[in-house]
């Protein structure tokens, strides 16, 4: 049982970076490999802004989300805008080269030495023989607080709606007037938000080096595919589920092994259920049918 | 024909031409010694006391006259303690700037440009590489002055078995410089002494979390949990144990831990106790020792502090400067060859370069002893008898408890 809350800490920080991920990828149709450099980059403005300036862990990472939100609206109208229109390819290898430049940047800015978090862990808390830390309780919280905030956006203001009208039919709801840029730079700030979350996430837990969004995009990508890209309860169930298999199989064998883990769910899912665990157009046809 | 009998000959002139200036300038100008180094990465840690000392000893080498007549300049090349950054920080070194010897290198980026230089001749120490990789291949053109990870597996061993413990818990990180000397420590502590081990988790660095990993090895009951990680793998691992309250069960911890940071977080957790079985400075009424202390803490403002590796990056260019001197050249192959013989008896033992070079001047042998060790060499470039200690946290930091010796009755494992 105590492995599964270790899952749940790891899959609420895989649930919070994928809903990012997947976001970008249900309204502008392309996978956005930056989306790991974001995560990278969060972690290391949180740790500096914490480190350096001695900042509250909260009020760092408040900054961090709203800071690298802001830039990844920037990073979409400089890079990703201007080659919309010639399709998801352009798009994909477009993303990769922003996060080489990205990558190039964190070397640049923050140098190669890893950096830690002070420790924030704060006590440890049992309950019926299982310890979870305070920290990791926050995560868990911020995790579930995040995700039920972006629910509640997107089902209950106009601007959300406006979001899942894009996410379902582009050419559709701008014919019907939706304002597709402000969707759009919209859901590159919730995009980008999530990303650094899961970058400070990533850091309190770990340690901050230049590698880490590298280290986790291959397991988002396949935490996205898992949920379905189209569906976002799929992906926090999804991440969730990777992270308590990846985390239970460490009773079973050895831990090196976690991503073969991750990767096993991901390749049997591709053959059993290609569209993801949860997916729309399964349920559409089922209705039809 | 006569036209291309002259046509060969100036070909023939043209190439004699260029390679006696290329053996012109070989032996003209500064004598360059490359420091490839992890200044950044795991090892980015030590880096800023490695490079001071390196410093140290090229401006001795410097302040005795240089080598061979000419001046001596240190040319610095950070490998982000990655293979990948040794392998281009090698061709930076050897292609670009042209350098004579090479100090300063790890154990993985030392795996990973052995063929190329044994290629390009380039004769080089090893000061911080344990890998067993070298217990064996080593003593032509790559000497090292440090003890293997044998050794260090051994001693791990010796001192878990020393404390009483029966039975440990491992956690190791998969790289050939951790888990080289954990698989010595493994052999060694069950095959030798008898003892048990209650979990050998082994784990990729750049995990999420190490909480799964922690929890295997602690909860399984040992007496004491061996701990080898690289620095950016121990501060997570560590603050993981503090946060789920393990300070009951003892650490045995690998050189590669034995940094501030981690100090810093052992210290903070009360009850807590860690060792290290680790190499040691040899500080026991040596010369070399108390004449390189003071310019060191000039030259950084520090003393020298155990397991900041920075004395073994200075004795490496002392030995490399004898030994051109030595050689009375700074051919590779020549320099590779004088290497053991400065390094070992017989000989007037000699302490500082400046010893060294008036007794080579003045046509003797001599037997350089550093300041980590006698730096006697055996046949295949290692040590001969490497200085050890147990090491443990002190007042925030990290201090010697007690010299030791390697039980000669622990044998490498086969």
């Amino acid at each position: 049982m105590q492995n599964v809350v270790f899952g749940i800490v790891t899959g609420s920080i895989l649930a919070v970076a994928t809903l990012g991920f997947a976001l970008v990828r249900q309204t502008e149709n392309f996978l956005n490999v930056a989306h790991a450099q974001m995560m990278a980059l969060g972690a290391f403005v949180g740790v500096v802004l914490v480190d350096t300036y001695g900042m509250n862990i909260f009020a760092a990472g408040a900054i961090t989300v709203v800071g690298l939100g802001v830039l990844g609206v920037v990073l979409s109208a400089v890079f990703f805008q201007p080659v919309r229109h010639q399709g998801g390819t352009v798009l994909l290898f477009t993303s990769i080269g922003l996060a080489l430049m990205m990558y190039a940047a964190i070397l640049a800015l923050f140098g190669t030495q890893a950096r830690f978090y002070p420790d924030v862990s704060g006590s440890l808390h049992r309950f019926a023989g299982i310890g979870i830390a305070t920290n990791e309780l926050v995560i868990i919280g911020l995790a579930v607080g995040s995700i039920a905030a972006l629910q509640l956006f997107l089902n209950g203001t106009g601007l959300g709606r406006a979001i899942r009208a894009v996410a379902s039919n582009d050419d559709l709801a701008r014919v019907r007037g939706v304002p597709v840029r402000t969707v759009s730079n919209t859901i590159w700030f919730i995009s980008s938000a999530f990303g650094a979350m899961a970058g400070v996430m990533l850091g309190v837990l770990g340690a901050v080096n230049t590698e880490i969004g590298w280290h986790n995009i291959l397991i988002v990508l396949a935490a996205a595919v898992l949920g379905g890209l189209r569906s976002i309860t799929g992906v926090i169930l999804a991440g969730l589920l990777l992270g308590i298999m990846m985390d239970v199989s460490a009773l079973f064998i050895p831990t090196a092994y976690r991503p073969v883990v991750a990767f096993g769910v991901l390749v049997a899912v591709l053959i059993l259920r290609p569209e993801g665990i949860l997916s729309i157009q399964r349920r559409k046809d089922a209705v039809v049918a | 024909m006569v036209k291309r009998v002259l046509i060969a000959l100036l070909a023939v002139g043209l190439v004699a031409a260029a390679a006696c200036s290329g053996d012109t300038a070989e032996e003209e100008g500064p004598v360059k010694l490359g420091f490839l180094n992890g200044q950044s990465g795991d090892y980015g840690p030590w880096g800023h006391w490695a490079l001071a000392a390196a410093e140290v000893a090229v401006e001795e080498l410097n302040a005795g006259g240089g080598v061979l007549g000419r001046d001596v300049e240190l040319i610095v090349e950070d490998n982000g303690s990655t293979p990948e950054g040794a392998v281009s920080g090698f061709a930076e070194l050897t292609e670009v700037d042209g350098i004579h010897a090479l100090g300063g290198i790890e154990s993985d980026g030392m795996i990973a440009i052995f063929d190329t230089v044994h290629e390009l001749q380039i004769p080089t120490i090893c000061s911080t590489c344990g890998t067993t990789e070298l217990d064996n291949t080593g003593g032509d053109m790559v000497f090292r002055i440090i003890p293997s990870d044998t050794d260090n597996g051994i001693v791990g061993a010796q001192v878990a078995r020393d404390e009483g413990y029966r039975s440990v818990a491992m956690l190791v990180e998969l790289s050939e410089g951790t888990e080289s000397p954990a698989n010595v420590f493994k052999a060694v502590f069950t095959e030798q002494m008898g003892g048990s081990i209650t979990e050998d988790v082994r784990f990729n660095a750049g995990e999420t979390t190490y909480a799964a990993q922690v929890a295997q090895a602690f909860e399984s009951g040992p007496d004491a949990v061996y701990i080898a990680a690289g620095f950016e793998t121990g501060v997570p691992l560590l603050n993981e144990w503090q946060r789920r309250g393990y300070q009951d069960i003892p650490l045995i911890l690998t050189t590669d831990l034995l940094s501030p940071e981690i100090a810093e977080i052992i210290s903070g957790v009360e009850g807590a106790s860690a060792i290290v079985g680790a190499t040691a400075y040899d500080t026991e009424n040596n010369p070399a020792w108390d004449a390189y202390v003071p310019r060191f803490e000039e030259k950084i403002g520090d003393p020298p502090e155990i397991a900041f590796y920075d004395a073994w990056q200075y004795d490496q260019y002392i030995v490399l400067g004898l030994a051109m001197v030595k050689a009375g050249t700074t051919d590779g192959a020549a320099v590779a060859a004088a290497i053991p013989e400065i390094a070992n008896p017989p000989g007037v033992e000699v302490f500082t370069y400046a010893q060294g070079l008036a007794e080579l001047e003045a046509g003797n042998e001599i037997d350089y002893h550093g300041t980590t060790s006698n730096m006697n060499l055996n046949s295949v470039g290692n040590l001969l008898s490497p200085v050890m200690a147990v090491i443990h946290v002190q007042d925030g930091d990290w201090a010697v408890r007690e010299n030791i010796e390697l039980d000669p009755t622990l044998v490498k494992p086969s």
